[in-house]
């Protein structure tokens, strides 16, 4: 009797050490996989609906999205962990310079200035690396030819 | 002893295993019920997974497996109601005009003309809230083409199958 709950003891226990590295084990593989998934599905949505108005809409409408695309982008960064950080500070970057243009057309040179250095310091998170204004133009006009709206 | 070792760890690591893959399979954001957390955010990150989930469907498979457009419509409604509280205002009237051009597109398809006109006046009104330069139906429909185009993930048979109905 004594030996037989020993061994219903000792299965008990590893049944429970075994059960906490499956859960451990999935929860790191699968996770990271659903959370990346995640995030691209919900950014890129967010990100075809104020493309789309930047590049169809009125300034002010442009510049509107464009802002709440990045708002959402901080509430995001302030609430789950990053799966992929580098495309996402790409994203924002290409963001806040938009915004930067959109600032230049309506002729209001501090806005401009102020979304060129957000713009630049998200691609320096990116990239480690302080992109000159030029290749921040750059960088959006290339991203603007690819677009396909 | 041994065999009583590997045998429960075994059996507790595959319970384990699969008590985690159900658990984040139902927590994937598209799935999951955006009405079911109190949080805002969280509420329009789901809300905004479904409709991109249900967008992509529409796009690369025209709907035929399953309706997604009455997706499209939960999903924009379940942001709308949420996004204020949340502190965002995303383009929803732009989402809107999908969906209606989206519904003209089947109505066409069905020979509803009526109904497919009625759709295209809608888009066409929240185009031009929207600030739209060129705020025709057919301006957003040739958009939708090119896109749909771009994220075409539907199999090769479900495609060819849309290209001959």
């Amino acid at each position: 009797m004594k030996r037989f709950a020993k061994y219903a003891l000792l299965t008990l226990a590893v049944t429970f050490v075994g059960f906490s590295l499956g859960f451990w084990y999935a929860q790191h593989s699968m996770g990271d996989g659903a959370a990346i998934f995640s995030q691209t599905l919900a950014l890129s949505q967010y990100e075809t609906l104020a493309d789309l108005q930047y590049k169809q809409a009125d300034t002010a409408h442009g510049t509107q999205a464009q802002l709440d695309l990045v708002n959402f982008m901080n509430l995001l960064e302030a609430r789950q962990k990053i799966a992929l950080p580098r495309e996402f500070d790409y994203d924002r970057g290409r963001a806040l310079m938009r915004l930067a243009l959109l600032a230049e057309q309506a002729g209001n040179d501090p806005a401009f200035q102020k979304y060129l250095h957000d713009a630049q310091d998200s691609l320096d998170d990116a990239d480690k690396k302080w992109y000159s204004e030029k290749a921040m133009r750059t960088f959006v006009t290339v991203a603007d030819a690819r677009s396909k709206y | 002893m041994c065999a009583v070792i590997v045998l429960g760890l075994a059996l507790g690591f595959g319970v384990g295993f699969a008590t985690s893959v159900v658990r984040t399979t139902l927590d994937l954001p598209f799935l999951a019920n955006p009405d079911s957390t109190r949080d805002n955010f969280t509420s329009v990150f789901r809300a905004m997974n479904r409709l991109a989930a249900a967008e992509m469907t529409a796009a690369s498979c025209g709907g035929r497996r399953g309706d997604p457009l009455p997706v499209e419509e939960y999903a924009i409604r379940a942001i709308q109601e949420r996004s204020p509280a949340a502190g965002l205002n995303p383009p929803l009237d732009v989402a809107r005009a999908t969906l209606a051009v989206r519904r003209a597109m089947l109505a066409e398809k069905n020979g509803n003309s009526q109904l497919k006109t009625q759709y295209e006046e809608t888009a066409q009104q929240l185009l031009q809230k929207s600030g739209w330069k060129d705020p025709s139906p057919d301006h957003l429909r040739e958009i939708l083409r090119r896109m749909d185009m771009e994220g075409q993930t539907c199999s090769a048979g479900a495609a060819k199958e849309g290209q001959s109905k």
